[in-house]
């Protein structure tokens, strides 16, 4: 028989576009403070684009953030984010590091036995960038080499001509014998597992928008059930190749924000303005999720108490959100039922909020016919667009952190709501006792998780 | 040595490379012997060589090289052959 166990969060680690760390996330969020910006000027050589905004990550400087040489050159971006935030949740959780290996820069959590902890990392499109890259080197470079040589060898105009295809065929030098490591998916999981020697299950997760929760989800499932004493889990994503190509498949797919001229206003989910999503360039959230007894033997800090999770699919489009939400209520409901509660019991619910058009409207209709319209409603990719795989976790950080602080960060850019519900629209104390977070995906999946505040036993 | 600009280059990627303390570089350390690289290792100096001087580097050619000099032979040596 399986004795189900009570789950806390006992760490967390951010980097995003609003902020490269749990802190200055949170400032920002709670500041109400948003970020749009142009697409990089060399994306618009390749196409012209519906969308010409992205959420950019800060300035991340990873040599002094302290991942070694070898980690620079042996993983993609995404890793580094994964490496990073789970750095940052480990620390955060006041997990002691020893040193495994100065050369691996590995570590070992002597309060952790590496067996009974594993790692459960959602994402989207795992190493795209690096995809991208070496596909450059690999179709482009030959070319520019003909060209370089032909060049020399014709007249005035036709060698600038040459000269400047040339120099427009942009790759990395190498095809990078990292390859396959880099661009593998469960790289982000294996990364994070080697980072602190931990040796029970590693799993990385697609999910595509919905990753971070789904992943969240399962490492929830197996420290409850007892597999497993701590995990280290949630989302990562980075979109920002070097041509655009991520960003152009979900331009071409047209979901992403239409109303770029006033960059500041143009991504406010909820709103009847509302046009799009923002894609942010990239971002993780990792939660470290801890059994409670073995942290409290610890004297671990308590975030909150992790109390439910629902699952459902929709099977009715790839692309599109089914419209009656039936599948979205069914999760809602599935969440709620394992943490015992009833609809009304939620006080906050941390939204999917995108603002696409038809994504917001079967949220908000669902969200009033679930949950009510009490329940205080707020959309995070609001401030810092869509991370994707990345976004779950990210606010599954945010509930974390409102049910510590007692406060819900407002709706950002949100002047004429769609719906009447409770949104958020400043920051100021709340009462809050049980939040939700809930993810929904391309392809169809949809994930809720349920936290508890905590206020001892 | 220290001065020359490709030495201290390439000295700098094997330090970082290797995670080994800058002091125990030097033209004659063994690569493998006395600090330990793998064949990995030889790619993830060459990767950074590249980015220094926007070349790129050393491949098979990785096997032949015992000390930090032979690295740094072979960077001058390459750096010579493509500015002609």
């Amino acid at each position: 028989m399986t004795v189900i166990r009570r789950v806390v969060v006992t760490g967390l680690g951010v980097v995003s576009p609003i902020g490269a760390d749990t802190h200055s996330f949170w400032d920002s969020c709670l500041a109400g403070r948003g970020v749009a910006a142009p697409i990089p000027r060399a994306w618009h050589d390749y196409a012209e684009y519906k969308s010409t905004l992205w959420a950019p990550l800060p300035p991340l400087d990873y040599g002094p953030l302290g991942l070694t040489l070898a980690e620079r050159t042996q993983r993609d971006p995404s890793a580094l984010l994964a490496l990073l935030a789970a750095t940052e949740a480990v620390t955060d959780a006041g997990l002691t590091r020893e040193q495994h290996s100065a050369k691996d820069n590995s570590y070992r959590l002597p309060a952790v036995d590496p067996q009974r902890a594993g790692v459960y990392i959602g994402t989207g499109v795992g190493g795209a960038h690096t995809f991208a890259a070496l596909q450059g080197n690999h179709v482009l470079a030959r070319s520019r080499a003909v060209l370089e040589v032909l060049a020399p060898q014709c007249e005035d105009a036709d060698r600038d001509a040459l000269q400047t295809i040339a120099g427009g065929l942009r790759f990395p030098p190498r095809f990078n014998p990292f390859a396959v490591s880099m661009v593998m998916p469960n790289a982000l999981s294996a990364a994070i597992g080697m980072k602190f020697s931990l040796t029970g299950p590693n799993q990385t997760l697609s999910g595509a928008c919905a990753a971070g929760t789904v992943a969240l989800g399962q490492a929830f499932d197996a420290v409850r059930r007892g597999r497993l004493d701590l995990a280290i889990s949630d989302g990562v994503e980075y979109v920002g190749d070097d041509y655009g190509g991520v960003f152009r498949a979900f331009d071409a797919g047209g979901v992403l924000v239409r109303e770029c001229a006033d960059p500041p206003r143009a991504n406010c989910p909820f709103d009847v303005r509302r046009s799009g999503m923002l894609l942010a360039e990239g971002g993780a959230g990792i939660l470290v999720l801890e059994e409670l007894e073995h942290a409290r033997r610890r004297g671990a800090p308590i975030y909150a108490e992790m109390t439910g999770y629902g699952e459902t699919f929709d099977a009715y489009s790839i692309m599109i959100v089914e419209p009656s939400g039936q599948a979205i209520g069914r999760a809602i409901a599935e969440a709620l039922d394992m943490a015992g509660l009833h609809p009304g019991d939620i006080d906050y619910l941390n939204s999917h909020g995108t603002g696409t058009r038809l994504n917001d409207d079967t949220e908000a209709r669902i969200i009033a016919q679930v949950l009510g319209p009490r329940v205080l409603v707020s959309s995070t990719k609001s401030l810092l667009g869509h991370t994707l795989g990345a976004s779950g976790g990210i606010e599954a950080a945010v509930c974390a952190l409102s049910l510590r602080d007692q406060t819900a960060h407002p709706c950002h850019n949100l002047s004429h709501p769609i719906a009447e519900l409770s949104f958020v629209r400043e920051t100021a104390p709340r009462r809050l006792r049980n939040v939700a977070s809930q993810s929904f995906a391309f392809g169809g999946h949809n994930a809720v998780l349920v936290m508890r505040a905590w206020d001892g036993p | 040595m220290s001065a020359d600009p490709i030495y201290y280059k390439v000295a700098k990627a094997i330090s970082e490379g290797l995670v080994v303390d800058r002091s125990r570089i030097t033209p004659a350390v063994r690569l493998q012997e006395d600090l330990g690289a793998t064949s990995l290792d030889y790619v993830t100096i060459a990767l950074d060589l590249e980015d220094s001087f926007g070349e790129q580097m050393f491949e098979e050619e990785a096997r032949e090289f015992a000390t930090v000099a032979d690295i740094v032979d072979y960077v001058r040596a390459r750096l010579a052959a493509v500015s002609q």
